[in-house]
Order: C-alpha cells, then structure tokens, then sequence
C-alpha cells in the first residue's frame, strides 16, 4: 500500500502539537493530499468541520488538556470517517468511538497514508 | 497421685547435686526442730538448707529479708507467736511459697481453719513419717503452679506485646465461626469499616452488607476457598463506610481447625489501605501520563527529525542541526522540570536561549512578567533557539557590533501594532477574545545585511506556521535587509496571561 492513492483528498488534521502537525503535512502534501488545519483545540476543530470542505479527518484524543469527545461525535454524526492519532494507548479513546481506526504516536508516513487510503469515503 | 508427688528429676539435676531447698522453719523448741531437720534429711533427692526463727520479729525479718524461701515449717503455738499470724503474713508476702503446719497438737477445727486460710497442709508431730510425704507433695505441687503462674504471666505479657503490635501497626482482628457464622472483630477491626462499635457487625452477613456491591461475590469466594482449600485468606476489597466514603480493606487469615482436621473457623487480621490504594492509583496515572509525555516528545523529535533533514541543504550539515534542537527541546523540558510541568515565565523562556548573549552585552530582553502554559513555552523556546540560531549564523550576533532586541507588551484591543500599509492585525479568534493580547518583538540590528532566504527553511516554517497556529495569533516574519524582525501578537488567555 506504499503508493495507497491519496489523490483529490482533503483531509483535515486535528493536532495540539505544531511540530507533529507540521510534519504530518509534510507527509501528506508529498502524496498529493490537501491539508486543512492544523485545529490546535477543540473549539477551533469544532469551527473547522463547520466550516466543512474535507473528505476525512486525523484526530489527536486529547488537545491542551482536552478530550476530544465532541470533536468525534461531530465528526460521526456529519458521517465523515476520521482516525485517532494517540500517544496513550487504546484507553485515552472516546467511549462511543472505541472501535475507531487508532494510530499510536510516533507513527510512520506509511501508516497515515495508509490508513488514509483504507478508510476514505469511496 | 503418686506419680505426681514423686518428682522426676531431669538428666541434668542428676548430675549435678540438687540445689538445695531453703526452709524457712518457725519453732521455738530445739528438740523438735531437730526432729524435722531428720526426717526432712531422709527425703531422697533433695537437699534442704533449713534457716530457723522462734520469735515474732525474726519470722518479720526473715520473710522480708530472707529467702527466698522454698517452704515454709511453722509450729502452731509458740511463746510469743501463734500460727496462724505467721500464715497471714507468710500469705500476703510470701503467697507462692508452700506453708506448712508442724504441731504438737492441732486441732480438727483449727487444722480446717488452717488450710481455709491459704496452709498447705499439716503433719502432726506423733506422725512426724508423713512429713517426707507432705513435704514432697507440696514441693511439687508448688513447682507446677509456679510454672503454671509463669506460663500465665508470659502470655499476657505476649498478648499485651501482640495487642501493642497490632494497634501500633492500626491491624484490627478478626474471628469466624462457621457453625454459627457469628463474626468477633477487635475495634480496630470495625474502624476499618467506618464503625465505632465492634457489636454492629456480629455475624458474617452483616459483615457482607459494609463491603463494596461489585467486591462482594469475590470476598465471599475468597473465604469459602480459604476454608475448603486450607489456603491463607489474603484479598483486598472496598468497603463503603457509613457517610457513603469508599475505603479499602485489605485482610489476611488462615482457617482454625478442631482436632479431627474439620474447619471450624477463620481467624486474622484486616488493615485499611485506603491511602495505599490512592497513591497506587496516582502512581498509575503518573505513570500513564508519563508515557503519554515520551510519546509526544519522540513524535516531536521524529518531526524535527523529518523537517530538518528535509530542510538542511546537505547530509554533512543534518546532525549538527539535528542535534541543536535537540537540545534545546532538552533545555525546555529540564526548566519545565523545575517548575513541576505548571508552565514558566516569559522572561524565563526568552533567558534559557539567550542568557549567554545577554551576559555577552548583544541581546536586550525586556517585557512585563507573563505567564505561559507547558506547550506554549515548548514552541517559543524552540522559535527563539531557531531565531538566535540564525542571528549567530547570519544575522546580527554573527558580526561584532550587531545587536538583539527583544521585547514584549501586553495590548489592549484598538491599540494593535498595525502592518505596513494595512489595517490593524486582528484574526478571528482574537477579536473575539476582546482580552488584549501580547506583542512580541524580535528586531536585529547592525549586522551584515540580510539576504532573505531562497526557501523557508525549519525555523522559518516553525514560526510562522507552527506558531502562528498553536497561539491562534498573528506572526509577522520579515527579512528586512537592516535586520531580521520578529513580532507575534498572540491574544490573551489562560494559555498566554499576564501575571
């Protein structure tokens, strides 16, 4: 899945951290991906998928502090798919949202793009 | 009874002569205090070191002063002296000590009188022969209960020490009887379980009513499995006191059995470990929050990583890079260290960078105090590494006379620095805030003139993107030919706030 195809893809990047955020656009710019973000909290994540425009989201569980349970929900119910990016393990995950993709931080381009290709909307 | 007036001598007084028996005989007559030294003399296997009084006061003095004695021969009559004063006294002073009465003549009356009052026995003298008998009797006799009286003392005394253990060591007690399920438990005991009195919990069930719902079913297996399996009791469980608290309990016992091998009861001890328990469960949170920092520190070392071998124009220049940023991603989580990852001051952050140039005289730094969260001091610390970096490098700290300024304000709104040419910077986020915000500037001076860059490389890219993104503020890069310049205006908030 090294060449997963990522073409005409938004997605938008939800990460507190800007080094990580920055590198994940690095990732994702190089396969042709278009970046929205980074929302840094949870209200401006909020204002983002308002806002609207991307396919899929990547979505730190905790921001400054913050459980992002109402970031998730909203997500879920507009019906855009989104992946966990995490460095606890699978117990910091939302309780309705347990069954969710996860990616454990550090992670590498491949996983990203990888689980970006698998879980896309078709 | 034979067996028990016969004293059975160990190897050990076998070879060695006996110890010898003091006696301590009140009579006033010779002749008969001869009498009893013979037939005491005939009595096999012991020695007697008889000492003799005939008054009052030398009965006084020796049980006072003498002894100790083993036993004690008083006449019944004597000139100045009669018996059973001698018993009374020998009773309260002496009560372990066998007394027994050598009379001429005693009475029935006064024979049962005698042994009411505490004698041990008497011999008349017409049948002086039963004295070896009653002698030896007595010995023994009070041999064993002196044995048994020490036996007795050192058991309370080792309940008091267990009982001292206990309470020092705030272990209740406890008892099970099966048969009855009735339950004894020591204060300590019922404490644990929030209760001042032992009696509220008399029986198991009422026992099973103060533990915790969801512990329940696993402290009544715990128990039946330490009662069939002979396997020590040893669980923790939650109980819930009576103003609704939830505390810990932690018990230890062991199945009592009776003589054919059957498990009658259960028997041990039970600790709070409510604090315990706490520091367990911050220990684990500690724990978990620490993995979470060294993730997110070695995802941010692996960004850095990327970005700087992506950004470096060679490999040859990648690890000095590297390792420069790494330090001082270091730097900030030593400060942070310090100051228990509450966050840090402003001036803190700009003086952990730019100590050594300030001390050098190139770098002015000046701002009222204000303080800054863990993460926002994490991304100014590494922009102003990234900035000093390239002032050493190209900017004014790379040439002799060049100078830093670096200051900071805090604005109200409608008073914000304005950009050239346009209007006054207020983003979305910002305008809302209506808190004021901070204005930082970085302004270069009197180094070699500045070539803007070709491409935005790390520090760049980190400051005006990383930055401006993580504060929600406005960041104005600009490389201005007299001098690199840097201003963020970062809107206040629990984040960024004045002190």
């Amino acid at each position: 899945m090294t060449d997963a195809d990522l073409s005409n893809l938004t997605v938008l990047i939800v990460e507190d951290e800007p080094l990580i955020a920055m590198s994940l656009e690095d990732a994702l710019i190089d396969q042709g991906v278009t970046c929205l973000g980074p929302a840094g909290s949870v209200s401006a994540a909020l204002e983002m998928i308002e806002a609207g425009g991307f396919d899929i989201a990547l979505l730190d569980v905790n921001l400054r502090g913050e459980r992002v349970d109402a970031v998730a929900d909203r997500l879920a119910g507009a019906g855009i798919p989104f992946i966990f990016t995490t460095g606890h393990g699978a117990e910091g995950l939302p309780d309705a949202h347990r069954t969710r993709p996860v990616i454990g931080k550090p992670f590498r381009d491949i996983d990203i793009t990888d689980a970006l290709a698998r879980h896309r909307p078709r | 009874m034979a067996q028990v007036m016969d004293p059975t001598a160990g190897p050990a007084a076998r070879l060695d002569p006996p110890t010898p028996c003091r006696v301590l005989l009140l009579e006033d007559s010779g002749m008969d205090a001869d009498l009893v030294r013979e037939h005491l003399l005939m009595i096999d296997d012991h020695a007697f070191d008889i000492h003799r009084v005939d008054t009052r006061q030398d009965f006084i003095d020796a049980i006072a002063g003498g002894g100790p004695f083993d036993l004690i021969l008083s006449d019944f009559d004597l000139p100045d002296f009669d018996g059973m004063s001698a018993l009374a006294i020998a009773r309260d002073r002496l009560p372990r000590v066998p007394f027994i009465f050598v009379s001429g003549m005693l009475g029935e009356e006064n024979a049962i009188e005698a042994l009411k009052k505490g004698a041990t026995d008497y011999v008349v003298k017409l049948r002086m022969e039963r004295l070896q008998v009653v002698v030896r009797r007595a010995l023994v006799e009070a041999r064993d209960r002196n044995e048994l009286a020490d036996k007795r003392t050192a058991l309370a005394e080792s309940e008091a020490r267990l009982r001292f253990a206990l309470e020092a060591g705030r272990l209740g007690s406890w008892e099970l009887t099966l048969a009855t399920n009735r339950l004894r438990v020591s204060s300590i005991c019922a404490a644990n379980l929030g209760l001042s009195d032992p009696s509220e919990i008399p029986t198991y069930d009422r026992l099973l009513e103060r533990v915790h719902p969801e512990d329940r079913e696993h402290q009544k297996a715990m128990v039946r499995q330490a009662v069939t399996s002979g396997s020590p009791l040893d669980m923790e469980y939650r109980t819930i006191w009576p103003d609704g608290s939830v505390h810990w309990v932690q018990v230890r016992g062991r199945a009592v059995y009776d003589k054919d091998g059957m498990a009658t009861g259960l028997a041990g001890v039970s600790l709070n470990i409510t604090e315990r328990k706490k520091a367990e469960e911050r220990q684990l949170l500690l724990l978990e929050e620490l993995n979470h920092r060294v993730k997110n520190t070695l995802a941010m070392v692996q960004s850095i990583a990327k970005q700087t071998l992506r950004a470096t124009p060679s490999v040859e220049a990648f690890p000095d890079a590297f390792q420069s940023r790494l330090r001082a991603l270091a730097q900030a989580h030593d400060l942070l260290t310090r100051r228990h990852w509450q966050g840090a001051s402003l001036s803190e952050i700009a003086a952990l960078t730019l100590e050594p140039h300030v001390d050098a005289g190139r770098v002015r730094v000046g701002g009222p105090p204000v303080n800054l969260t863990t993460g926002v001091a994490v991304s100014l610390h590494l922009a102003f590494h990234e900035l000093a970096t390239n002032a050493a490098k190209y900017g004014a700290l790379s040439a002799e006379n060049g100078r830093v300024d670096l200051n900071w304000e805090i604005a109200q709104l409608g008073q914000m620095p304005t950009r050239e040419g346009a209007g006054p910077i207020v983003s979305g986020q910002f305008a809302r805030s209506g808190a004021g915000a901070l204005v930082l500037r970085w302004q270069e001076s009197g180094g070699p003139p500045v070539v803007p860059p070709t491409r935005r490389g790390f520090g760049s890219r980190l400051i005006e993107r990383g930055l401006a993104h993580e504060l929600e503020g406005d960041v104005a890069l600009a490389f201005d030919p007299a001098g690199v310049r840097c201003r963020l205006v970062i809107p206040l908030s629990s984040r960024v706030s004045p002190q």
